[in-house]
């Protein structure tokens, strides 16, 4: 399916490029109509009706704001989904099958919606986040684990690390501001 | 106005619109690979050389592709005799980013190539298919397309008072049920006497309530919902914060729509303790 972007040229006789215009409409035609509504449909034109991404981008677009960008990149060898809205890694949020970083028994994962959590299961205080926090701790929650008695109680949550009493085995959950 | 891709026949050329078909053209490759796979490749330099190498800026092909070359000026293959490269087919190696020869061309005995004509096409390329999907600046508002019709987009959130919590936009899906935003999801607070409240409405269609709370030994404490949930609540978790001296245990009493109660129990003190002791939580509901 041939395009010609660069004719008719100002040499070009007209009627010798008939076939190229044709094969240019034609081929507009056709790759448009791939994810989005065909220009000669009733109604609609221009409207997407789905998505395909041709591969995954190899780094962030970095659009300088307010542009944005969705698009795909390789995360572990697979393309993941994701949105940036500035021109800084940070700006930039997976949305699909998050990273989870895994500390023995101990999980942590940055979320797209500005938020990021540590849970998981420690038998010692204190516990080490796997991913460690940079804004506000919203909660953090215990419960024993297996047959304990004892109630245990938050002490202390900072960024990196939260310690309880008394000792025991106890599964926790922090949610803090990413 | 309708588009008409099988125009224009031989009988319809326009003999005066040469530079504006030019232009559209040229324009609409250019626009159309700013998110997309670009409709044709153009090819830049040529060589007189067997084989034949092509220099096509981030081409993107792999060596054993396929190409078929269009409207190069200048150079017909020398073998076999005579052919033209044009409208050929040929397996290509690449040598780096920006060329690739084609394997068994010979274009040595040529006299010229016309810098900057011709292109390309090549079944590897993923034609129609997106590269991204960006746009140029926030919605002011939501789209509410009618029913069964979607829309992905982005915006600028801002609060029911108005107030704008971020510069930068995020990402929003609205259908016909509800407006789900994707990214940086927008914490309320509450203070109160009793403790922070903090709420979101996340794109699952679940809220999510947690916070700081102060109870007192062996009196319950209400958490009346700064946004109740509208049909069915999940689950509630509170767990105590550390108190010395002192050993308390702080339940979930009843949950609704609207309000968590919850007790504290002192068991070191059994008289009761006016001093408030402390607790994280979290409600979960639709």
């Amino acid at each position: 399916m041939p395009y010609h972007p660069n004719i008719p040229q100002s040499t070009d006789d007209p009627s010798q490029s008939q076939q190229d215009l044709l094969d240019n409409f034609t081929a507009i035609q056709n790759q448009f109509l791939v994810n989005h509504v065909q220009l000669t449909a009733g109604g609609q034109q221009g409207y997407h009706t789905q998505v395909w991404f041709k591969s995954p981008l190899g780094s962030n677009p970095g659009l300088t704001p307010p542009q944005t960008s969705v698009y795909t990149k390789n995360v572990a060898g697979t393309p993941e989904l994701f949105f940036q809205n500035g021109t800084l890694s940070a700006n930039a949020f997976q949305l699909t099958n998050l990273v989870v970083t895994t500390v023995g028994t101990r999980y942590g994962f940055v979320s797209p919606w500005g938020l990021t959590f540590n849970m998981g299961l420690a038998t010692t205080s204190p516990i080490n986040f796997s991913v460690p926090f940079t804004g506000t701790v919203y909660t953090a929650l215990l419960c024993n684990s297996g047959v304990s008695t004892t109630v245990p109680r938050v002490v202390t949550v900072t960024t990196t690390q939260l310690t309880y009493s008394p000792a025991g085995s106890v599964y926790y959950l922090v949610v803090a501001k990413t | 106005m309708t588009y008409n891709p099988n125009t224009p026949q031989p009988f319809e050329i326009p003999s005066e619109s040469q530079s504006r078909f030019l232009d559209n053209f040229l324009l609409f490759n250019q626009y159309f690979s700013q998110d997309h796979v670009q409709l044709g490749n153009v090819i830049s330099n040529a060589t007189l050389a067997a084989p034949c190498v092509i220099t096509s800026v981030a081409h993107g092909l792999a060596t054993g592709n396929t190409v078929t070359v269009y409207d190069i000026t200048g150079l017909l293959g020398n073998t076999p005799t005579p052919w033209s490269i044009n409208g050929s087919s040929f397996t290509i190696t690449v040598i780096d980013a920006n060329t690739f020869s084609l394997d068994g061309s010979n274009t040595t005995l040529e006299p010229t190539y016309l810098a900057g004509t011709g292109n390309f096409s090549s079944a590897s390329y993923a034609y129609g298919y997106h590269k991204q999907l960006s746009m140029p600046s926030p919605l002011l508002g939501d789209p509410s397309l009618p029913a069964p019709q979607a829309s992905l987009y982005n915006k600028i959130f801002r609060s029911e008072a108005g107030t704008q919590p971020s510069t930068k936009a995020d990402l929003f899906f609205q259908n016909s049920e509800m407006i789900s935003q994707l990214t940086r999801l927008f914490m309320k607070t509450k203070t109160t006497a009793a403790g922070i409240q903090r709420f979101i409405d996340t794109p699952w269609d679940i809220s999510i309530k947690f916070g700081y709370l102060k109870t007192i030994d062996s009196l319950t404490t209400t958490v009346n919902f700064a946004e109740p949930f509208s049909t069915v609540v999940y689950g509630a978790i509170i767990s105590p914060i550390f108190k010395d001296p002192g050993d308390y245990i702080t339940y979930v009493v009843s949950l609704s729509l609207t309000q968590a109660v919850f007790i504290s129990y002192n068991s070191a003190i059994p008289a009761i303790n006016a001093s408030p002791l402390q607790n994280y939580y979290i409600v979960i509901g639709k």
